[in-house]
């Protein structure tokens, strides 16, 4: 099963998007994990995180995640989730 | 060793997140060069009293005089930067927290200023308890090590011109000249610290803190005709 999840950010400048990913991409279950900024302010910057995995990958753990680098998921935008054998 | 580089790296995380670095060489030159005059002046003191009667003292008197002060700055240094730093990186988590509308266990939300969040940002949720986020933990590490550099720079650099009162039964003015000369090439090595980290002026630099310490040599030597 292939799982994918697009969420909208916010965060502080530090930790930079770099880290933020690489440290999104230990969450279990995680694949593929691609990040876009979308605004930056004086304190915050909100980022699209866009995060493809497999079953083991549970938006609870990806806010568990998140939150342990102080930033905040503010929605969940779109959720796929696609059998392995599914053809289009 | 695997432990170890993974230690290494945490810690280079940590000092990247709270902007460790700066902060660390700041306080280092301030507290070092404050410990190298504070020696200086102590130093210049126990010459004038050299001279004014030279069997009246002995090196081990200027040893225990200097590193009783060397400590009491590090002490100092150590206990006021501790507090003073827990204080404004507790206040710099919380004013994240504000921006980042994060609530804390009990459930009550931090925000107080609500002008610079667009509708979809004010969306609040639960936070489970937790050990803290890397950010606290960076500007915990960040706190510990901010306040070791303030404690030890001071006993670092009033400690040094000390070193030739180790040696000898009898204090001689060659303690004081060879003091003097470690002074001096430990305030030159400062202003080169300095002109690294700004990238040029190192002899500028060099000259300035050389003739602060001439500066503290020269008033306490006036001292000394009161």
């Amino acid at each position: 099963m292939k799982i994918e999840y697009n969420i909208d950010v916010l965060k502080p400048h530090q930790p930079s998007n770099d880290m933020l990913a690489r440290a999104l991409k230990k969450v279990e279950g995680a694949k593929f994990v691609s990040i876009k900024t979308d605004e930056i302010d004086s304190k915050t910057t909100s980022i699209y995180v866009k995060i493809v995995g497999t079953e083991e990958l549970t938006i609870e753990n990806i806010e568990e995640e998140l939150s342990n680098y102080n930033c905040s998921l503010h929605s969940l935008d779109e959720v796929t989730i696609l059998d392995d054998d599914w053809e289009k | 060793m695997v432990i170890r580089m993974g230690l290494i790296k945490t810690w280079q995380e940590y000092s990247k997140i709270s902007n460790l670095g700066e902060i660390a060489r700041r306080k280092f030159f301030n507290n070092c060069f404050d410990g190298a005059l504070t020696c200086a002046g102590i130093i210049s003191g126990m010459l004038l009293l050299f001279l004014a009667n030279p069997d009246l003292l002995v090196p081990r008197n200027i040893v225990i005089t200097g590193f009783a002060t060397a400590f009491a700055i590090g002490i100092s240094g150590l206990w006021g930067a501790f507090l003073s730093e827990e204080a404004e990186r507790k206040k710099k988590v919380l004013d994240l927290k504000k921006e980042m509308v994060i609530l804390d266990d009990d459930g009550t939300t931090q925000l107080q200023d609500t002008k610079n969040l667009d509708v979809k940002k004010k969306k609040i949720k639960k936070e489970k308890k937790k050990k803290g986020s890397i950010i606290e933990k960076s500007e915990k590490f960040a706190t510990i090590v901010a306040s070791l550099v303030d404690g030890g720079a001071p006993v670092l650099g009033a400690s040094l011109p000390l070193i030739p009162f180790f040696f000898g039964e009898e204090l001689t003015l060659a303690h004081f000249f060879v003091s003097y000369i470690i002074l001096i090439g430990l305030l030159v090595y400062l202003g080169i610290f300095l002109g690294k980290i700004s990238g040029g002026g190192r002899l500028r630099y060099a000259l300035h803190l050389v003739a602060a310490g001439i500066v503290t040599l020269i008033i306490s030597l006036l001292l000394g005709h009161f």
